[in-house]
């Protein structure tokens, strides 16, 4: 491995278990801190990254576990309804441009002519990504519904694919010059997870602290 | 249907390797070397068997300079009883163990 890549992923891994710090709740903090000291032994790039992925991963369904509104079933059941209406738009715009590639025709009539030129350019990649989304948020909304908090892990990866397609799909409909179009839900929900990601790393520097000399009491 | 406490397969295997060096303190990077799980995985089995008591840790020194305390962890007696019996097969479970304890 090269030293810039191997210094970049030694960055990306600290700063994923900071984030986890940040993340934990204050009275799991010192084993957030535990496994942020771990990251200290491990030399191979990778293994850190894997490392501090993990880190976030307890962080993450740590604080959830603190969230007592996620107990009432009712709760559970409405989030999972709105998974669902949401693994449904995304698998209902990767079908549809999936069909203009095998009925061009049909998919003329039925989205405009318009559109037409925002679906002729979405790569493969995207319907893939969408259809992927659509199967992470319905995988989510089961554990969710069946009291697990282990839906935490897939609802991050179904939100992150999300806006990853959503980024794409902005990307193709500006490249088209499209904006006027219906697509341009799209970008409001492109420029709401540049926001989400704005806060999340604002938040991350707010709590960031470094390794601390003597060991928490 | 409720999960037993402690007794998926990723405790176990925790437990186990824990109850090979019971006096000894162990890393977590090295436990989750040994035992094959991720930190994600991991840690919030570790919390777990310290909020039942079974697991203590503390902050340790370590031999190079510029490397920060790390956090070690062993089995308590109680953890060392309670993972003999899941090493061999008995039905205990850490309800009666922990009700003992306490009375």
């Amino acid at each position: 491995m090269t030293r810039p890549l191997h210094a970049y992923m030694q960055r990306i891994s600290s700063s994923l278990a900071e984030h986890a710090v940040a993340v934990m709740p204050a009275a799991r903090k010192e084993w957030a801190r535990a496994m942020r000291a771990e990251l200290a032994s491990l030399d191979v790039g990778i293994e850190r990254i894997r490392w501090s992925v993990g880190c976030l991963r307890a962080a993450y369904s740590q604080r959830v576990r603190n969230f007592a509104v996620l107990d009432r079933l009712g709760v559970r059941i409405l989030i999972a309804l709105l998974s669902l209406n949401e693994a449904h738009g995304l698998i209902w715009s990767a079908k549809l441009a999936w069909v203009y590639r095998t009925n061009p025709n049909w998919a003329a009539r039925y989205l405009g002519a318009e559109s037409i030129q925002v679906f002729a350019a979405i790569p493969t990649l995207l319907i893939g990504l969408s259809a992927i989304s659509a199967a992470l948020y319905a995988v989510a909304a089961a554990y969710l519904l069946c009291h697990r908090r282990n839906a935490v892990p897939y609802y991050a990866a179904a939100v992150g694919t999300e806006l990853v397609s959503l980024i794409g799909f902005s990307w193709v409909s500006v490249s088209v010059d499209s904006w006027s179009l219906r697509s341009e839900a799209s970008h409001y929900g492109v420029w709401l997870g540049y926001t989400v990601i704005a806060l999340m790393i604002a938040n991350h520097f707010r709590y960031r602290e470094f390794p601390p000399s003597r060991g928490p009491t | 249907m409720t999960r037993l406490p402690n007794r998926s397969a990723q405790t176990l295997r925790l437990l186990a390797e824990l109850l090979g060096s019971p006096r000894g303190w162990r890393h977590g990077y090295e436990l989750s070397k040994a035992t094959g799980l991720k930190s994600g995985t991991l840690y919030p089995i570790l919390m777990r068997l310290a909020d039942q008591g079974l697991l203590t840790s503390k902050w340790e020194e370590s031999d190079c300079p510029g490397v920060p305390l790390r956090h070690v962890y062993r089995l308590t007696p109680d953890g060392l009883a309670y993972a003999r019996d899941q090493a061999e097969g008995e039905p205990a479970t850490l309800s009666a163990r922990m009700s003992k304890a306490n009375s």
